[in-house]
Formats: structure tokens, C-alpha cells, sequence
């Protein structure tokens, strides 16, 4: 029989908690370190970290998997992060 | 017809030399100018404005900017400055300037703006004075920008447009956690946009926001963060009178 405070819920709602300060650490580095990024978002969805977003180069994308995969480890993530699209527009958009 | 090019949030380090020339070398064939709604560099150092320098000069059409957040991050706003004026940037901070396209005259009324929030969900001028000083920052931002645009009509500019990196509406944020709104723009700019006149506002800052909002005024707003518009820049065509 557990004691006070060993019981599996209090594993599970320590654990979670544990989680969600790693994904702000991690939110943390991203934009204090080299990438300087701020427009990532890291959220919790279904028991993984889920990492989305947009960043300027392919080397960005790099070094931002590289934190994700130190930071989060141990963790499930997943991870949906494109480098931003450089092309010139096919259109205007008129403005009447 | 005016054909106003505009990015945001292109955040150029050292590894991004020539990623956006190519697409800028188009720019004659499809705009008369080009905004840079801030956010250029990435923690706003001279190495990096260097390279947002190099990638625009000599471009053959006038290129005006405003900094952003970013910009500011190293704690040389103007040395950044220094280094695009150098390549032949304007960069405006609560100033305007006026770009002839043939017989037109478009006034660009720029700053970088600031954050505090939109109309019942806002920072108040209140309590600690760094939270004072904040909504204070926003709205020395806002009343330069009013400034700028009022000169711009008494000058006679047929098309008018403000240039910020932070938002002044909530419209082109959708899809930015509502949390953070007050961190993202002020309903200040979008005043100050309402009651000079404008007929376009250009911003960027919110990287998971919206293209499209419109002030309560009625002026269109544009959010061309890179991110959001997934180009190199977009076109909006303006007509004058």
C-alpha cells in the first residue's frame, strides 16, 4: 500500500507538472540561445510535447531540432517545424 | 496603381545571405516599393544587420523599414539603423517619408510599435512605474505615428501607409494563444491609424497570426510576418484618390 504522496495519482500530477516546466525551459533556450526564437510553440497534446512553427533557415531548423531533442529528452515529442517559404507571390492582392 | 511590396519577420542571421535576394530582384517587375515591417535581424546585432543590408542594397526600387523587437535585442537599435541607412534603407521610428511613384506621391508613416493590448483587455497606465512606463512606451509609439500620418496629408501624399511591426488591431493575430494578445500589438496604433487616416496598415510580429483584419476606422490591415504570408513578400495594390 502506498503512503501519502507515493500514491499513482500523485506520480501522475507530479510528473505532468514536471513536463510543463521542461516545455517552458525549453521555450526559454530557444529564444535566449543562438536562434533567438520566439515564434515556435511548444504545447502538451495527448501525452506528447507537440513543436510547431515556422523559422528562417534550414540550419535554424537544425539547431532548433537539436534543443528540442536535449531538452525534451526522455520525453515523446513531435515535431512540425518548416523553414519559412522565400519565393516571390504569383499575385497581387488588389486593394479597391 | 500603387504596388506596395511588404515582408516582416524575415529574421536574418549569418547563415541567411542570398536567401531572399533572388525573389528581391523581382521586385521591379511586380512593386514600386518595399516595406519591411521589422524583425529583420534575429537578436539585432551589425553582423546580422549586415547581412539585411547586403540583401537589399542597391535593389532597384526605394526599400523603407521600421525595426522590430528582435532589432532591439542587442541593445543597438540605431547602429542597425546605421548599418541599412548605409544600404540605402530608410528606416523610420515615428517619422514619415514620401516615395514618388510617377505622378503619385505615397507617404509611409512608420514605428516599431509596442504591445499593452486591445480595447477592454489592455495594460493600464497604472500602479509600478515599469508597468506605467510601459503602456507610456506604447503610446509615445502611437502619438508619433499619428504625427506622421497627419503630416503626410498636409503634405498632399494622395496614398498614405502605416508601417509598425507590432499589430494595431486583434483581427490578424487569430491564431496566436489570446494570452498573449497584450505582447503582440495595441489598439493605440489602431487609433492613432483611425483618427490621422491611412489606407493601408502593414505589420508583422505575430508569426501564427492572420494575413488579413481591418481597423474599427475601416483601414485594412496586413500582417505580412514571413511565417503568415509564406512568401518573400506580398504585393497590395492601392489607388490613389
Amino acid at each position: 500500500m502506498s503512503g501519502p504522496g507515493t500514491g499513482p495519482e500523485r506520480e501522475t500530477g507530479r510528473s505532468t507538472e514536471n513536463v510543463e516546466y521542461r516545455v517552458a525551459h525549453l521555450r526559454d533556450r530557444l529564444a535566449a540561445e543562438e536562434l533567438g526564437e520566439l515564434g515556435v510553440r511548444a504545447e502538451m497534446r495527448a501525452g506528447s510535447v507537440v513543436v510547431t512553427g515556422t523559422v528562417p533557415s534550414a540550419q535554424c531548423r537544425e539547431t532548433l531540432l537539436r534543443t528540442v531533442r536535449e531538452e525534451l529528452d526522455g520525453l515523446a515529442v513531435h515535431t512540425d517545424v518548416v523553414v519559412a517559404e522565400t519565393a516571390s507571390p504569383d499575385h497581387a492582392e488588389d486593394l479597391p | 496603381m500603387i504596388r506596395v511590396a511588404a515582408v516582416g519577420d524575415i529574421h536574418m542571421g549569418l547563415d541567411s545571405q542570398g536567401l531572399l535576394r533572388p525573389a528581391f530582384d523581382t521586385l521591379p517587375e511586380c512593386a514600386d516599393l518595399l516595406l519591411l515591417a521589422g524583425d529583420l535581424t534575429r537578436h539585432g546585432t551589425p553582423e546580422e544587420a549586415r547581412v539585411v543590408a547586403q540583401e537589399v542594397r542597391g535593389l532597384p526600387v526605394p526599400v523603407v523599414a521600421v525595426l522590430g523587437n528582435h532589432d532591439h535585442h542587442d541593445e543597438q537599435p540605431e547602429k542597425v539603423t546605421a548599418i541599412l541607412q548605409e544600404a540605402g534603407v530608410t528606416v523610420l521610428e515615428g517619422e514619415q517619408t514620401v516615395v514618388r511613384c510617377g505622378d503619385t506621391r505615397v507617404g509611409i508613416a512608420g514605428t516599431k510599435g509596442f504591445g499593452g493590448g486591445f480595447v477592454g483587455r489592455s495594460a493600464g497606465e497604472f500602479g509600478e512605474p515599469l508597468m506605467k512606463e510601459f503602456v507610456r512606451y506604447t503610446r509615445r509609439s502611437a502619438d508619433s505615428l499619428h504625427s506622421a500620418l497627419r503630416e503626410l496629408d498636409e503634405e498632399g501624399c494622395e496614398v498614405r501607409v502605416a508601417l509598425t511591426h507590432f499589430s494595431p488591431v486583434a483581427d490578424t493575430l487569430a491564431g496566436e494563444p489570446p494570452e498573449i494578445f497584450p505582447f503582440l500589438g495595441s489598439y493605440l496604433l489602431a487609433e492613432a491609424i483611425d483618427t490621422a487616416g491611412a489606407d493601408l496598415s502593414v505589420h508583422g510580429h505575430a508569426h501564427m497570426g492572420t494575413e488579413h483584419g481591418m481597423t474599427a476606422g475601416g483601414v485594412r490591415v496586413r500582417n505580412v510576418a514571413q511565417p503568415v504570408i509564406r512568401r518573400a513578400f506580398n504585393v497590395y495594390q492601392l489607388h490613389a484618390g
